[in-house]
């Protein structure tokens, strides 16, 4: 139910960033509303990812979001530690074809911002086909259980005051003083269809589109210049590990190669590969535009689990006994300017028809910090 | 401001901290262009030098001393194994010019490969080293297929990959100017102008000579293919000379074995033999160098600057999308 028809801040979009923003703003406003397309929160992007609690391992080719990935990982740690994961080992290889790091860089990155590395122990270390890894380390890396973070996050709304609003789209924003939005209901079986049902006005001072994925929807109907996007359609498998494997987790880098993380949610774990994950790609820009959840709802999801086990088999035999359960799709966004190397900064947009509206699109949810210092910076 | 991550590496050509502004200087530029970078400077065994005073002042330095005395090759090996940038500069602070830095990153960035720097004016040798440096590098191209970049300076900018390649590398015999003509990355050449002109080339004759044998000796199995070919034909000529001294004794009773033909055949055969020993003995002490199980270098300590990271206050966002 909408209390108000004015609002401080309206944030379109809940999954972890929205959510988290509204908690933060609340601090700083009375009135702030969290609009979501479906009948829960965090059920897209949130949810369908790696689960993956950064700690910099990642982004050895981009030394700001690495070290930022570190100094995000305690606070994330302490903050939600009831949403951590941690009682397993965690193993990253250097492959020795094929990889843009040698493992004597990836070290003495990972030393340089500080975040623990050591070399894997032998017994790990012949779980790889050592013609095709250069090294293993152990480091320390967890994992996040959506399902627990979504109760945490809507527990804190609950307690700041942030109201939502669910099964709703914003379908179009007025840019006046104060502005000015058009919600419609959905249905609730695809968000972006709208209902018959007659949409609401609602009146606010800030926006703020954390839509991910949806962004440039949103600009496309209100008429905003649409932000370059690079969306991707893939694809996660989600598997059983055999037994002598399943208290570990392993990433391949940097490359081609995959990640085995677990899905605390789902009591499994996720195998996602570079080559085989991404289905297809298309840039969002000025011009025809298409919803992309639209895409990836017509899309033929057709799984490359095949392929991605047949690779990873290459180089971790064992894992042939590995079990397929189901695949995840979503859409992934990434910033164009970063598809040549390894960063993920997150784009927090002014946009230049109206500074109130404002775009946030990060592709990892333990970087919140950034979103909130930045706020306070440029809002505040 | 370029978000891509510099590693300069150099080895401290001095004994004295008189080129200590000129990393200050160097520094500067590096802080005014790009948003991550780091000065490697390699200390090859040097006596006492008061690093500290330059680690308090200037910001971005990461000093790795060597226990003893190594030399050029091994100190850049090991700056280089330590650089963590998405491309590496070599720098002699004595003659490159720090203000060559942000074209020769853009150069590298651009085509992706090894950028060598080259000087613009002709630097004087005298006839000799002209004429020996003509010979080798004909030699080096023609034969050995080996793409060196003439006239090429200390100044090199390694993109990762190529980089990767090069880190994997642990021949004792290390000549980084040989990887990068053999690796197969592109090659492609800045031309400066360089300072202090007086120190490019300043390597002795000998020391030229002992490079080039190395190289020789490193990149090729050709002058061992000339051996065999050798071998090959004094054992014909052996054995055309055997038949020639069965066929006069058959049909020539008279004749006695002289004294000459004996010598003479003795003097090739050990002018042969000896060729073969010294050529071999080469190789044999090139495997025995690099099946030695020491460590390429080892390190006595590493300092950094006082402000080693300039990250205060930033945050992973951008404001644009492209």
């Amino acid at each position: 139910m909408i209390k108000h028809d004015f609002y401080d801040v309206i944030i379109i979009g809940g999954g972890f960033y929205g959510c988290s923003l509204a908690c933060f703003l609340k601090d700083h406003f009375s009135k702030v509303l969290v609009v979501e397309g479906h009948d829960d929160l965090m059920q897209r992007a949130s949810y369908v990812n790696q689960a993956r609690v950064h700690n910099g391992y990642h982004y050895p080719r981009h030394f700001l979001t690495a070290v930022r990935s570190h100094s995000s990982f305690l606070r994330f740690v302490k903050d939600y530690e009831s949403c951590v994961v941690s009682d397993f080992k965690k193993y990253y290889g250097i492959a020795k074809k094929f990889s843009k790091v040698s493992a004597r860089q990836f070290q003495a990155t990972m030393e340089r911002i500080g975040s623990f590395i050591e070399p894997a122990p032998p017994a790990i270390s012949s779980l790889f086909n050592s013609d095709l890894m250069e090294s293993v380390f152990t480091v320390q890396e967890y994992a996040f259980d959506s399902h627990k973070l979504k109760l945490h996050v809507i527990e804190k709304m609950k307690n700041q005051g942030v109201e939502t609003l669910l099964n709703h789209k914003v379908s179009h924003i007025q840019n006046q003083n104060p502005l000015s939005l058009k919600v419609t209901p959905v249905d609730k079986n695809s968000p972006w269809d709208e209902c018959s049902q007659p949409s609401t006005d609602l009146k606010c001072t800030w926006v703020f589109n954390t839509t991910y994925g949806h962004i440039n929807d949103i600009l496309n109907t209100s008429q905003f210049k649409l932000i370059p996007l690079k969306q991707e359609i893939t694809e996660m498998s989600i598997i059983n590990l055999p037994g002598e494997l399943q208290d570990k987790s392993f990433t391949i880098m940097c490359g081609p190669f995959f990640s085995i993380m677990p899905f605390p949610s789902l009591n499994a774990w996720t195998l996602s590969h570079v080559r085989y994950t991404p289905h297809n790609y298309w840039i969002e820009n000025q011009g025809s535009f298409k919803s992309s959840y639209q895409i990836l709802n017509e899309y033929k999801k057709i799984s490359a689990y095949p392929y991605m086990i047949q690779d990873v088999c290459r180089y971790m035999p064992s894992m042939q006994k590995s079990e397929y359960l189901k695949s995840l799709w979503e859409v992934k966004t990434t910033l164009p300017s970063m598809e040549h190397n390894d960063g993920r900064p997150i784009l927090f947009y002014r946009h230049p028809e109206n500074a109130n509206v404002i775009s946030i699109m990060g592709g990892k949810i333990d970087n919140i910090y950034d979103v909130i210092d930045e706020v306070k910076v440029q809002i505040l | 401001m370029k978000s891509e991550f510099i590693s300069l590496v150099i080895p401290y050509p001095a004994t004295d901290n008189s080129f200590f502004p000129d990393i200050e200087i160097l520094q500067k530029v590096l802080q005014d262009n790009f948003l991550y970078y780091e000065i490697i400077i390699v200390d090859d065994g040097l006596p006492w030098l008061p690093w500290d005073d330059l680690l308090s002042v200037c910001p971005g330095i990461r000093l790795l001393k060597l226990v003893k005395h190594y030399g050029e090759q091994i100190a850049l090996t090991a700056g280089l194994d330590s650089a963590i940038g998405d491309l590496a500069i070599i720098f002699d602070i004595r003659t490159d010019p720090a203000d060559i830095i942000p074209s020769l990153v853009e150069e590298c960035l651009t085509k992706k490969g090894i950028i060598y720097g080259i000087p613009k004016n002709r630097i004087s040798k005298s006839w000799i080293r002209r004429i020996g440096s003509e010979i080798f590098h004909a030699y080096c191209r023609r034969v050995l297929k080996l793409n060196f970049q003439r006239k090429a300076t200390f100044l090199m900018c390694i993109h990762r990959q190529a980089l990767n390649a090069f880190t994997q590398i642990r021949d004792r015999s290390r000549i980084l100017r040989l990887y990068a003509a053999t690796l197969g990355f592109p090659l492609y050449h800045i031309r400066y102008n360089p300072k202090n002109v007086q120190y490019l080339y300043a390597r002795s004759l000998w020391r030229d000579l002992d490079i080039a044998f190395d190289i020789l000796a490193t990149a090729s199995k050709h002058p061992l293919r000339w051996l065999s070919f050798l071998g090959l034909f004094s054992a014909i000529l052996n054995f055309i000379y055997g038949v020639y001294i069965v066929t006069i004794f058959l049909f020539n009773p008279g004749v006695v074995a002289g004294w000459t033909t004996l010598s003479l055949q003795q003097a090739i055969m050990f002018f042969v033999l000896f060729v073969q020993m010294a050529i071999l003995s080469e190789y044999i002490g090139k495997i025995l160098w690099e099946t030695q199980n020491k460590p390429l270098y080892s390190f006595l300590e590493e300092k950094n600057s006082s402000h080693l990271l300039n990250l205060e206050g930033q945050r992973n966002i951008m404001h644009q999308s492209s």
